[in-house]
């Protein structure tokens, strides 16, 4: 399962960021959420930062892959959620942990011709 | 389907969230109170300070805050933002004919001129990158974003800074400027022909024309004037004209497919239209507060200078026998009404003059505003109370958060800071003095400004969309 981690070169001044290429690494479920196929961390970035680079991954997900995207950035939760329907994906769920917010989604399947 | 759950950690957690909460409140109430009992004349003091934490818990509520529009829009396409925010101007614009009505209004419309197009543009530009406007930045500080108070350190010092600033800015004065600003006779403890900002107020702002729609258009009757021509003319209708355009650029496609029975007509849209207006209850619900709150503060400003026979708080100040800060006309800023910026400068320039800069010379803080020390501004307090009813509203909710910035988002927070401190004088305000307070008061400079101010952030919006592709080339590819 592929997960995404926003690397910062500029480097952070509190949280860690991991350096190097992307890793894979399977999602984790919690008893609330939504088993999650791709996971992306906004913590500490700017709504415009967290709402484009969240734009570019719903375009690129899968059919069917649900998106886990979690921000502490409120004006950025309150926009996302908005976003998903223009970009083929569903709202499932927002959920507030502790002071950060995960934000689920899943990319919808494109409508099937009939023969 | 959406349901939002909240984890929040504890019995603890939430007790001290309640207790910051009240300390919060507490404060602002102890110093309402305290400074009563010192003098009565204090309450004017205290209305700001109310208002303030009106403004601030709604904005936090509602995410409230112009950058959100301007920004969601262009870059991700959703209006959310754009409709508050025309509900709060439709809303604050027909309390404010009402309030008119009674005698009691304090606004003073701002000259009609190419200069709020270029102000707004630079406020615009700069708002992008630090992730607010004036007052979101303002609200989001309440919320412990220590980025959004870099933000709000820079706009003020560079204000500061910028309203006396000479030496090579003065090459780049029209000379036509410096003419009419000598012309003018002003005090000899102000150097108006020295100082780019002087000259561009003496010697071109104060030449141009003023417009209220209401008093221009000639209604006989007073209501007439207010609702249609205020009201009506400057702000409903242009809001409701900007929300169809929202609507047909950005909503009218999405809903047309989600409905799935390929129905058009007048009355589809016309659904579409209102579900695109009420799709954000919390940002509505912000914008009705915040259009009536804003209103009303007029009227009570005005009710408080009446009951204490006052047209400027530097009359208060003078009584109460603090006459420092005042200006040469012994007085200082006090809109009556919700403004940011002007005093958050005053606050900087009263640093300033404290570390030794003269900065009584100029006429944006010598003859206009003057430098009382922040806690003799009243406007100065409806600030600090936005930050901190904005905090109140943000522990309640569990949603403070003390966040530290990355390097690169403090220097964007900074450079953007300067740049909105910069548009906002030029622009003679900010997303609320220019804008909010202006086209809800029947002057169309409102407009103008705004109009700069969305062309300065479609280009920051642009600017900041390469910045992230570029950034994103260089470090991690999508993989999936």
């Amino acid at each position: 399962m592929p997960r995404l981690r926003l690397i910062d070169p500029a480097g952070r001044w509190l949280s860690s960021t991991e350096p190097g290429h992307v890793r894979v690494v399977p999602a984790t479920a919690t008893a609330t959420a939504p088993e999650a196929d791709l996971h992306a961390d906004f913590t500490g970035d700017t709504c415009l930062r967290t709402n484009l680079v969240t734009k570019r991954m719903l375009d690129a997900a899968h059919p069917g892959q649900v998106l886990e995207i979690i921000s502490d950035n409120l004006s950025s939760v309150e926009t996302i959620p908005f976003m998903l329907e223009g970009h083929g994906c569903e709202h499932l769920a927002t959920v507030h942990h502790g002071n950060h917010w995960r934000i689920y989604a899943r990319k919808r399947q494109p409508p099937t011709t009939p023969r | 389907m959406e349901m939002t759950a909240s984890g929040h950690t504890g019995m603890n957690s939430g007790r001290s969230h309640l207790l910051g909460a009240a300390s919060v409140l507490g404060f602002f109430l102890v110093v309402c109170f305290w400074s009563y009992a010192i003098d009565p004349r204090y309450l004017y003091f205290s209305a700001y300070i109310a208002f303030g934490l009106i403004y601030g818990m709604s904005l936090q509520y509602g995410r409230f805050c112009m950058a959100s529009a301007i920004r969601d829009l262009f870059a991700v396409g959703v209006p959310r933002m754009a409709v508050g925010i025309m509900i709060a101007v439709v809303l604050f614009s027909l309390v404010t004919a009402a309030v008119s009505l009674t005698g009691a209004s304090s606004f003073h419309p701002s000259p009609i001129g190419l200069y709020s197009v270029v102000g707004g543009a630079i406020f615009g530009f700069g708002m992008v990158f630090t992730g607010g406007c004036a007052s979101g930045s303002l609200y989001k500080a309440g919320e412990g974003s220590v980025a959004a108070l870099l933000v709000v350190a820079a706009l003020s010092f560079s204000q500061a800074v910028f309203v006396d600033a000479g030496g090579p800015l003065d090459a780049l004065v029209p000379a036509a400027w410096t003419a009419s600003a000598e012309a003018k006779g002003m005090p000899e403890q102000l150097t108006v022909t020295k100082g780019w900002y002087d000259q561009f107020l003496a010697g071109y702002i104060w030449d141009l024309k003023t417009v209220r729609v209401g008093e221009a258009l000639g209604f006989s009757s007073p209501a007439a004037a207010a609702f249609i021509g205020n009201a009506l003319i400057t702000s409903i209708l242009p809001a409701l004209a900007i929300l169809a355009f929202i609507y047909y650029r950005w909503y009218r496609k999405g809903y047309l497919k989600q409905r799935k029975d390929g129905a058009t007509g007048l009355g589809v849209h016309l659904a579409g239209w209102w579900r695109m207006v009420t799709a954000s209850r919390r940002t509505a619900i912000a914008g009705l507060v915040l259009g009536i709150a804003a209103g009303l503060q007029i009227w009570v400003t005005q009710m408080l200078q009446k009951k204490f026979g006052i047209g400027n708080a530097g009359e208060l100040l003078q009584g109460l026998g603090h006459t420092s800060g005042l200006s040469l006309q012994d007085t200082v800023f006090d809109p009556g009404y919700f403004y940011v910026t002007t005093q958050e400068a005053q606050g900087a320039g009263w640093v300033l003059e404290q570390l030794g800069m003269n900065l009584r010379d100029n006429i944006f803080f010598g003859l206009e505003n003057g430098l009382p020390a922040p806690w003799f501004n009243p406007v100065l307090w409806l600030s600090l109370a936005v930050i901190g009813g904005s905090a109140v509203m943000a522990l309640l909710n569990h949603e403070f958060k003390l966040k530290f910035p990355s390097l690169e988002v403090a220097v964007w927070a900074i450079c953007g800071g300067i740049l909105m401190g910069i548009g906002a004088r030029v622009g003679m305000g900010c997303n609320i003095g220019a804008f909010f307070a202006t086209v809800t008061n029947g002057d169309p400079s409102g407009w103008i400004f705004a109009a700069g101010m969305t062309a300065g952030g479609w280009v920051g919006v642009k600017f900041f969309n390469w910045w992230i592709e570029r950034k994103m080339a260089k470090e991690t590819p999508l993989e999936f």
